[in-house]
């Protein structure tokens, strides 16, 4: 499966970055990094699983989980900027790409609950918790079709 | 002619053993009692009896759902507290009110809370349940100074050279779509709402939601997008 990443592209982009004036460069670049760090994402998912897996056993309440997993994702971020600095670049793959798409759902999914914060009720607890039970079911049968 | 009845100035302005939602709000603190010239000076017992009282004052102030003052209260507290605003550009600006709702942000643009005397643990409780209501169960309020240096922060970052402005912008909630402008680059996405002018988020984003942002142009979680786009 054809990925659409060059990494010496990648390289080229990163090293000129200060004096990118050229938005479609700008844009090229983001998107490799965010393919970068989707790769880097793939790399700690036994994280991500144990988050989603402690949530699914009622071990942390959904405000907390929303706030780890946010947290997690920027924390990596923060990790591919260092990375980025010092020229080193992940290589991503299919797998990664497949898994980043995923784990953009369950992100999207707390994005809506953390932004809803004064307009909560019961319901939705509920939603939140069939939506990421929904995304869970389709993360473990990408990992099994791996 | 002297008159009992003091000016203004002081008689808004109660002892602290005399004001119950002044502990609630962390104004006081109650590792200041005793003599504050004399730090080796423990309270007295007069102090510790007084404390004492008023923390169990606040406590059974509480009402079943832990709030220790009505939603009007609180409110008016917010309101009157953070009045102030800052101007980013000509028709955008941060209100102290709208910097102080989104503080626990703060923390992303390098704003560290530690600093200002209270803890992300407690900021975050703001996000958790909406500004007012983490008022009306007494918590301590964000200074004007941390809220004043997260609103710089956040000025800063809009001023950016390097920062991308978007004028075409739309912000998607449960309400429905906000034309929005935003101010972009690779971890920073700082939007203000049109009409108003006022600040709707400022943070350090995820690079998938930067991307996100890139290609769409539009904030918000997709089950917003997906109602309220045409």
């Amino acid at each position: 499966m054809g990925i659409n990443y060059n990494k010496i592209e990648h390289l080229e982009l990163l090293k000129k970055k200060s004096v990118i004036a050229n938005s479609e460069d700008c844009r090229k670049l983001l998107r490799y990094s965010t393919m970068t760090n989707g790769y880097l994402d793939w790399c700690i998912r036994e994280h991500y699983l144990d988050l989603l897996e402690n949530f699914r056993k009622g071990k942390i309440q959904t405000f907390e989980f929303c706030i780890s997993f946010e947290n997690t994702g920027k924390l990596t971020s923060d990790i591919i900027d260092i990375l980025e600095s010092n020229l080193i670049i992940l290589s991503p793959n299919a797998f990664s790409l497949g898994f980043s798409d995923l784990l953009e759902e369950v992100f999207d999914t707390c994005e809506a609950y953390l932004q809803d914060a004064e307009f909560r009720d019961e319901n939705s607890e509920v939603e939140f918790k069939n939506s990421v039970e929904e995304i869970y079911l389709k993360i473990q049968n990408f990992l099994n079709e791996e | 002619m002297f008159s009992l009845q003091q000016g203004n100035s002081f008689q808004n302005v109660p002892l602290p053993h005399m004001d119950p939602m002044g502990w609630a709000s962390g104004k006081y603190d109650s590792r200041n009692a005793g003599n504050p010239q004399c730090r080796s000076n423990p309270p007295s017992r007069f102090e510790r009896e007084t404390l004492h009282t008023m923390k169990q004052m606040c406590h059974t102030l509480a009402d079943e759902n832990g709030f220790v003052m009505s939603y009007d209260e609180a409110y008016n507290l917010v309101k009157e507290t953070y009045s102030g605003s800052l101007q980013v550009t000509e028709d955008l600006k941060i209100t102290d009110w709208q910097a102080a709702s989104h503080i626990y942000h703060g923390k992303g643009v390098g704003v560290n809370p530690e600093d200002f005397g209270i803890t992300q643990a407690e900021l975050i409780k703001i996000q958790d349940e909406g500004f007012i209501k983490y008022v009306q169960r007494g918590n301590k309020l964000p200074s004007i100074k941390h809220v004043r240096t997260y609103s710089k922060s956040l000025i800063q970052i809009c001023l950016d050279p390097s920062t991308d402005r978007r004028d075409d912008s739309e912000y998607y909630n449960l309400h429905g779509v906000t034309p929005t402008t935003a101010f972009k680059n690779s971890r920073y996405l700082v939007c203000f709402n049109q009409t108003t002018g006022d600040l709707i988020i400022g943070d350090k984003q995820r690079r998938g939601t930067i991307n996100k942002f890139d290609q769409t142009n539009k904030i918000g979680s997709k089950k917003w997008i997906d109602k309220w786009s045409k």
